[in-house]
């Protein structure tokens, strides 16, 4: 499903990525790991399309609206609810039966009693939550991930495990971590950069 | 039919942000009405009619720059056009989406700054609100994919109305020759080739601005 | 080729200003208008070279379109600084004022340099990269569009003198063509200009005495 082959990223002088190969079969649950500054999130934003290599190639077997992304950042206005945000990306990424599903992904993430709070008054966890509710809106084919346990305690950690099981084999997986231990149980693939 | 959607859901997100915010708007009522009021001080007494609309326009231009430096202020700010960018949505719609909202604010600062003129300076004729109408839509058409440009970058604040100004004085012309001539109608006629041309160009390259 | 190009570039000069023969009314100094126009023509050459390159780089992705429409833009910035300046000799030479609001062309440039030197500070604040090409693209794009319909704009600010023969764009190019056709009638003496010429550059200044813009 993804494909690169001697990826490159410069910014300026400064190669951030360079001569990255990289195989994801679909299915897969690739592991990203590496120093603070390694690249790992450049990386995520070039499979993404958010960003353009600079050099080498890449093949990324889906469409816009099969990808999720958890980025760095939430991606999420924080002057609106969370149920406006995600009735947004409801909107624009043409999730069927809308409601229902935002009802029941902030359930799942235990955001329900605060859907209607302004996301900018959010805890550090909650926010994690929220986009994590953002990314698997859709119910996207790839996942990307970028430190998916920042910020959240155990019970939102606990929270996105369950997520992850549940997913695993059907939803191809790019994760990137500086605790590959936990999760060492899921993964088929590793690229250390 | 869905890109429709898309706009409207895009723009309803703007005004539904600027409605729980409440800066810009106000801060473009206050400023366009300072605008007028400086104006009148600045000219002198016995100033032409000429003068006085030409005023007009450059008050509006200068509002319209307040607020549309802050479009993309929202966006800006960690990053959440990535998440724009990241849909299944047309990027043109998102720049639309921009459009139909500032037009929104503008046209709300309008509704002020020409009763105001009115007042001040003098009574407003139906070929300037026609202008001022035409002149909106380039304004906000230009004004957003500009918007986006200097987002991207540094210094945003200070380059937006850099980037802004050039592109906006054929607009000045058509809209004070609109107002002063006993012929608008090639101005407006004039407006609305602008308008055209420009809108058309920024939809089609909108898509390249917020993709690499 | 580039010691031919400086070559081509130094006699072309020197010919303008040395042996091109003297102009009837105004003297030696009128001579940079020969530097005027050609230089105006390359500058709108280069912004439109730097526009089509720009569009390659949307079109195909390929980097090294950016380079090359940078360049085109950056010489065309020159020669359109290059084009107000001996516009502004030109302009004080023919009607001793430094800056004349009656000159399309000068009016034009004007605005095009406001532009395009907001195109460098654009390019300045944006990090290196495939981003910073295509938004200089798309900005680029802007700019060619712009040069027509500021000309419209111009055109339609101007109040219509009474005496005008000949308004509009043909006018302005016939009058340039035909002081740079001059060049070969060497013993033309100051009486026997052709009338139309005389109509021409006599008409436009005679209703107001001096252009607009000064007082």
């Amino acid at each position: 499903m993804i494909r690169a082959r001697g990826l490159e990223r410069r910014y300026g002088a400064k190669r951030v990525l360079r001569g990255v190969d990289l195989e994801v079969p679909r299915g897969g649950f690739t592991l990203v790991t590496g120093r603070n500054g390694s690249g790992k999130t450049t990386l995520l934003r070039l499979v993404a399309g958010l960003a353009a290599p600079t050099g080498g190639e890449l093949d990324v077997g889906v469409e816009r609206g099969q990808l999720g992304f958890l980025a760095h950042e939430p991606l999420v206005y924080r002057e609106l609810t969370a149920i406006e945000n995600l009735r947004l990306y409801a909107r624009l990424y043409r999730v069927p039966e809308p409601r229902e599903r935002i009802g029941m992904l902030l359930e799942r993430f235990a955001l329900w009693d605060v859907r209607n709070q302004r996301a900018g008054l959010y805890s550090r966890g909650m926010m994690q939550r929220l986009a994590l509710c953002r990314a698997l809106l859709h119910e996207p084919e790839l996942l990307l991930l970028d430190e998916p346990y920042s910020g959240l305690d155990s019970e939102g950690a606990e929270l996105l495990d369950r997520e992850l099981a549940e997913r695993v084999g059907r939803t191809t997986f790019l994760v990137a971590t500086h605790d590959p231990d936990r999760l060492a149980p899921l993964a088929s693939g590793a690229l250390a950069l | 039919m869905t890109y429709a959607k898309d706009v409207v859901a895009l723009a309803r997100k703007d005004l539904l942000l600027e409605f729980r915010a409440r800066e810009t708007l106000p801060a473009m009522l206050l400023f366009v009405l300072a605008t007028l009021v400086a104006f009148r001080f600045a000219l002198p007494a016995d100033a032409s009619e000429r003068a006085s609309v030409g005023l007009l326009w450059v008050a509006i231009l200068f509002t319209a720059l307040l607020g549309i430096t802050r479009a993309f202020i929202p966006e800006r700010e960690q990053r959440v056009l990535d998440g724009l960018v990241l849909a299944p949505v047309d990027r043109s719609a998102i720049w639309l989406g921009k459009v139909v909202a500032t037009l929104a604010f503008l046209g709300a600062a309008e509704l002020v700054a020409l009763p105001a003129f009115g007042l001040f300076f003098e009574s407003v004729t139906w070929s300037t609100v026609a202008a001022v109408a035409l002149a909106d839509v380039g304004i906000c058409a230009v004004g957003a994919i500009l918007a986006a440009m200097a987002a991207a970058g540094r210094a945003r604040e200070l380059l937006f109305p850099v980037l802004f100004l050039p592109l906006s004085l054929p607009i000045l012309v058509g809209g004070v020759g609109a107002a002063v001539s006993a012929d608008p109608g090639r101005y407006l006629a004039f407006l609305a080739l602008y308008d055209g041309v420009f809108a058309i160009l920024a939809w089609a390259s909108f898509e390249y601005v917020v993709t690499e | 080729m580039a010691v031919a190009a400086a070559v081509v570039l130094v006699a072309g000069v020197a010919l303008a200003l040395l042996w091109a023969p003297e102009d009837a009314d105004q003297g030696p100094s009128q001579r940079i208008f020969y530097l005027h126009v050609p230089i105006a023509l390359t500058a709108y050459a280069c912004f439109g070279w730097g526009a089509w390159k720009a569009l390659r780089l949307l079109w195909t992705g390929d980097q090294r379109y950016d380079l090359e429409s940078y360049t085109a833009v950056h010489m065309g910035t020159i020669f359109g600084t290059l084009t107000l300046v001996t516009g502004s000799i030109w302009a004080r030479t023919s009607w001793g004022v430094w800056w004349s609001w009656g000159e399309r062309q000068l009016v034009l440039f004007l605005i095009l340099f406001l532009f395009y030197a907001a195109y460098f500070m654009l390019r300045f604040s944006l990090p290196e990269g495939p981003g910073r090409a295509r938004i200089s693209a798309v900005y680029a794009l802007f700019g060619v569009v712009l040069i027509p319909i500021s000309f419209l704009a111009i055109r339609l600010g101007e109040p219509d003198p009474p005496g005008r023969i000949h308004a509009g764009r043909a006018a302005d190019v016939g009058r340039h063509v035909l002081h740079v056709l001059r060049l070969p009638r060497r013993h033309a003496p100051a009486r026997r200009h052709d009338v139309f010429e005389r109509a021409c550059r006599k008409a436009p200044r005679s209703a107001p005495p001096r252009p607009e813009g000064v007082t």
